[in-house]
């Protein structure tokens, strides 16, 4: 079975799979308890008026009658209108989709970069006291939650030392002279929550790097190399990691899928106007069409992710045989 | 909004019963140009000025837009964008005389056209601001020339006609909205819909963190002071503290819990005023038992005012016993019955009404005999629940078996809004017009129906019919008879147990800006307040003439009774300094302003709640001709009111204010443990 044929399949399969979610996350928000224009009517208006507006937005027709305008309006691209914001959903999702990126992407790379570096010294140092302490580490920052730990920085270093600003992604009010001073501001806004959840994310994936690599030199291929003789160092790199990364690269791939989809609470405590920022507020307010359009954005890039994966892990491990 | 007429203050402190004057710019340029404020809001600003009513986005359209008509300080109408009106004799044509310098955001002069737009347009698709009595009664709109406008009316129209519609529709212009068909659906952009012909005007906005507003400098009344300002979008209230804290913006408005905090603050300032709105604890007078008007006088004895104040409130909030709160000054009336808090007279009116233990478990049943479980609902808000849940305490001693309820969301809000069930219900509201019929209005049947402000359902033929005879009163006088009737009907009725007006409590860095006094008693940015933001200036205009003064306060006082403190102004050599604005503060918070009259002096009452030493302090903020100064720290003591003093339910503790020294220990006594426990481990 060629690798095209297993692409087609398995895309057929991340549709359906989308699909399905589509179809349950428009009945979820409809199982909601209460009237969603409760939030946009003014009780000034007149009972008439109430009635236009609910007919404006649809929600006076029967059930399935919405659900087939909602996939209507889904296949031109059209995700709806916010009931808080009154502009269209997409745009909201799509003009916070760079700022979610780029807190997510950098706090990733310096998780993936830690975790690989610590979870070579703690197999590499198996049993040692810095391998414990790393463990106990690891696992601490695997266990505490990331607001919290975003709370503590921000009260330190925000505002205990006056190191980096409390709110935003830029600072709006100064001038910038030059594209480097405004990097520059977006580089001293992002540290903090950057920190928080590059270092809040650790755990797992140090626990996952340690564990493979202790797998892997076990194998009797590096006893082998060991017994000839092969520098320890050389082990290291060509054998042991090359092997242990495989399980590493597709959790990467599917972490990477979320990335769209914001961090909620870290976003929150930073007021880092991202995605994740979008759906705090819209669940505050019960904004269920952009809680709906930024599920359904998240899901795409999840299931997209997940596909991506293993067709990368066909090429990656020649063990894989997509039969 | 439902959710929106929460407790965002404004207004008017008890005092300030004389006339106002306000020095708007004109031309006249009296302190340097430039700066930018900074204040947070907590979501996006929604820029649709036709149909959307947030308090959060009504202050913005105040600033971006004009209206015809608009409010000072003390909720008089000034003339605005019409400088002058005139009503027929029959009363049903009034013409309006338009301003002839105004010019929108892009240069086009604003003309009757626009005008005449606006309220056509609004009416066609009945937007928030339009539906209602006044916007109901008008037949025809005509502009006969480019600087008129005549509004031709079904019936005889009075000043709520000027004060409640035209305060409160921003006026846009023709040529960006003839075009849009749905005004409910369509978002404003640059060019189209956003230009307005106010103060200040679009900049820009970033989604999820700011909306940016530059000073209007042909703006026809003046430019304001400030150039730039910022509406930043901080969501979580914690936050906006920190980034206030941090200099990160520049005002905050800060909740009771709060104020100790930034008492001491270097280069801050509080401002305390009292908020027109208030809380109640609305009765379902659609469903029995509470359709029995003994029930719900008896409840509304239960309400431990003082006791609220004093633990949820930390005292910055007052009592509230009347219909129309005393920012209202002598409309409201002061024989209409009032509710005080009386245990003993709510058991009494129980038992004679026939609310009686009959089986024995020790709480009130229905006269009937069957069990009387009455429910109070409330938003499950800290200090909502707080309050709701002392109330209930309270209903408690007198044998009501009451059960709290609280919830939050759409589901909450639709249970009590539109689909009425409820039993009593906490709510809180904030008027948005300065016509003094507006808050009694809320009373009328025509409120009552789903989704309306009426949600006690209170129907009362009799008020129903005056209440639109006071829509169209011209008379002062007589106006001023109807709301009195109408207030008396309204507290006979006892639709409601009103509880208290909460204070509006802001936080400035005033070593940087100043003028909030012009801003005082509305509390700056608070959504009328448009007049208060073109006062607005950066600190450090130079001043000519050095200032002293003087203040007396009586030595002693007792609680609930008013104090008169008043302040000298003069200069040096003794001239008396007229027509400005006196701070006064008690305990290092102000609680008022009051102008200067001939002899340099401006008075001020004070009601102190509490027994023990008040500090006052007056303080005059400086112009261009005089400088600032301060008077010195005069102390009156205050002793406790001789009438017994109201007894609450069982006190609970204030809350104390985290320590987190406790979290910072547990976390590594915990972390010692686990890696204790893993030493182990390793070793066995």
């Amino acid at each position: 079975m060629g690798i095209g044929r297993v692409a087609i399949k398995r895309g057929i399969n991340a549709i359906v799979l989308i699909g399905m979610v589509t179809v349950i996350n428009f009945f979820l928000f409809r199982i909601m308890p209460g009237d969603p224009t409760t939030m946009m009517i003014s009780p000034r208006m007149t009972h008439e008026t109430r009635r236009i507006i609910l007919h404006k937005f649809g929600l006076d027709q029967p059930l399935y009658v919405q659900f087939v305008r909602y996939i209507q309006q889904l296949l031109s691209g059209n995700l709806g209108i916010s009931f808080i914001y009154q502009r269209p959903v997409l745009d909201l999702i799509v003009e916070r989709i760079p700022n979610t990126v780029l807190l997510l992407l950098s706090s990733f790379i310096i998780t993936v970069i830690l975790s690989i570096i610590t979870g070579l010294v703690a197999a590499w140092k198996r049993g040692s006291k810095l391998d414990i302490s790393l463990i106990v580490f690891g696992l601490t920052m695997h266990a505490l939650p990331i607001f919290w730990l975003g709370g503590l920085l921000l009260l330190y270093f925000s505002v205990q030392l006056d190191l980096f600003p409390v709110i935003g992604v830029s600072t709006p009010w100064l001038k910038h002279e030059s594209v480097f001073s405004y990097v520059a501001d977006v580089l001293h806004h992002l540290f903090l929550p950057m920190m928080t959840l590059g270092i809040g994310n650790i755990g797992g994936l140090f626990l996952i790097t340690r564990n493979s690599l202790l797998d892997v030199f076990a194998e009797d291929y590096v006893t082998t190399a060991r017994a000839v003789g092969v520098p320890s160092r050389t082990i290291l790199f060509r054998n042991v990691l090359r092997n242990a990364m495989l399980p590493l690269v597709t959790i990467i791939m599917l972490r990477l899928g979320f990335i769209i989809g914001g961090a909620v609470t870290t976003e929150t405590v930073f007021t880092w106007p991202g995605v994740g920022l979008l759906i705090y507020r819209s669940v505050m307010q019960e904004d269920y069409p952009v809680l709906q359009g930024a599920f359904l954005i998240i899901t795409i890039s999840a299931v997209l992710a997940n596909f991506m994966a293993e067709i990368i892990y066909g090429y990656l491990d020649p063990r894989v045989r997509y039969e | 909004m439902a959710k929106k007429i929460g407790i965002i203050g404004i207004i008017v402190t008890i005092v300030l019963l004389t006339t106002s004057s306000i020095t708007l710019v004109e031309g006249e340029q009296k302190y340097e140009y430039g700066g930018t404020l900074r204040f947070p809001v907590d979501q996006d600003n929604v820029i649709q000025p036709l149909t959307n009513v947030w308090n959060i986005n009504l202050r913005i359209f105040a600033l971006m837009y004009d209206r015809l008509v608009i409010t000072d300080q003390y909720w008089h109408p000034i003339p605005w964008l019409a400088q002058s009106w005139e009503f027929s004799e029959d009363g049903k044509t009034i013409t309006f005389h338009l301003v002839e310098n105004a010019t929108w955001h892009d240069g086009d002069p604003v003309t009757a056209e626009d005008v005449k737009f606006t309220y056509d347009y609004s009416l066609e698709h009945q937007t928030p601001y339009v539906v209602g009595p006044d916007g109901d009664a008008i037949e025809s709109i005509e502009a006969p020339d480019p600087y008129t406008v005549v509004f031709h009316t079904k019936r005889t129209v009075g000043t709520s006609f000027i004060e409640r519609l035209c305060t409160r529709v921003n006026i846009v212009k023709k040529s960006e909205w003839e075009d849009v068909e749905d005004p409910f659906t369509f978002y404003p952009t640059v060019g189209k819909g956003l230009t307005g012909s106010g103060p200040f005007k679009f900049a820009r906005q970033e989604s999820g963190q700011y909306l940016e507003l530059a000073a209007n400098e042909d703006y026809w009344a003046g430019r304001p002071y400030l150039d730039r300002l910022f509406s930043v979008v901080i969501p979580q209230h914690d936050m906006q503290l920190m980034a206030f804290e941090k200099g990160e913006i520049d005002i905050v408005w800060i909740r009771p819990a709060d104020v100790a905090k930034f008492l001491g603050m270097e280069g801050v300032k509080i401002f305390k005023t009292e908020a027109a709105g208030f809380t109640e604890i609305a009765f379902n007078t659609r469903r029995p038992p509470f359709s029995d008007r003994q029930l719900r006088k008896a409840l509304s004895y239960c309400i431990p005012r003082d006791f609220l104040i004093e633990t949820i409130y930390f005292g910055y909030a007052y009592k509230n016993l009347h219909h129309l709160p005393p920012a209202y000054l002598d409309w409201v009336n002061p024989d209409a019955p009032v509710y005080e808090y009386d245990l003993d007279k709510a058991a009494e009116i129980l038992d004679a009404a026939g609310y009686v233990d009959n089986d024995g478990d020790g709480w009130r049943d229905y006269p009937d005999g069957s069990t009387f479980k009455p429910e109070l609902k409330c938003s499950s808000t800290d200090i909502d629940f707080r309050q709701a849940e002392i109330i209930a305490e309270s209903m408690k001693e007198v044998g009501l078996n009451v059960v709290l309820e609280s919830g939050s969301g759409m589901a909450f809000w639709d249970s009590i809004f539109n689909e009425h069930d409820f039993d009593m219900c906490r709510m809180g509201w904030t008027p948005d017009t300065a016509w003094p019929g507006e808050m009694l209005s809320w009373y009328t049947t025509s409120m009552a129906g789903v989704g309306g402000l009426n949600i006690r359902g209170l129907s009362n033929a009799t008020l129903d019919a005056i209440d639109l005879e006071a829509a169209s009163e011209a008379d002062p006088d007589r106006l001023k008879e109807i709301l009195y009737e109408m207030q008396m009907i309204i507290a006979e009725e006892c639709p409601n147990a009103l509880i208290i007006r909460p204070h509006a409590l802001l936080a400035v860095y005033s070593e940087k800006f100043e003028g909030f006094e012009n801003a005082i008693p509305f509390g700056p940015l608070s959504y009328l307040d448009m007049i208060g933001f073109m006062q607005l200036h950066l600190k450090g205009a130079v001043a000519a003439t050095t200032t002293l003064l003087t203040l007396s306060v009586p030595s002693t006082g007792t609680t609930d009774e008013v104090m008169s403190v008043s302040a000298t102004l003069t200069t040096e050599d003794g001239t008396p300094i007229e027509e400005v604005y006196v701070d006064f503060s008690a305990g290092g918070l102000i609680f008022g302003s009051a102008m200067t009259d001939s002899e340099g002096k401006a008075g001020i009452k004070y009601l102190p709640e509490t027994e023990g030493d008040v500090e006052f302090m007056a303080e005059y903020l400086g112009s261009a001709d005089y400088a600032a100064c301060e008077s010195d720290i005069e102390t009156s003591s205050v002793s406790k009111a001789e009438e017994p003093g109201p007894v609450g339910p069982t006190p609970t503790p204030p809350p104390e204010k985290p320590d987190y020294t406790m979290y910072y220990v547990g976390v590594i006594v915990i972390l010692l443990i686990v890696v204790v426990a893993l030493f182990m481990r390793s070793r066995s």
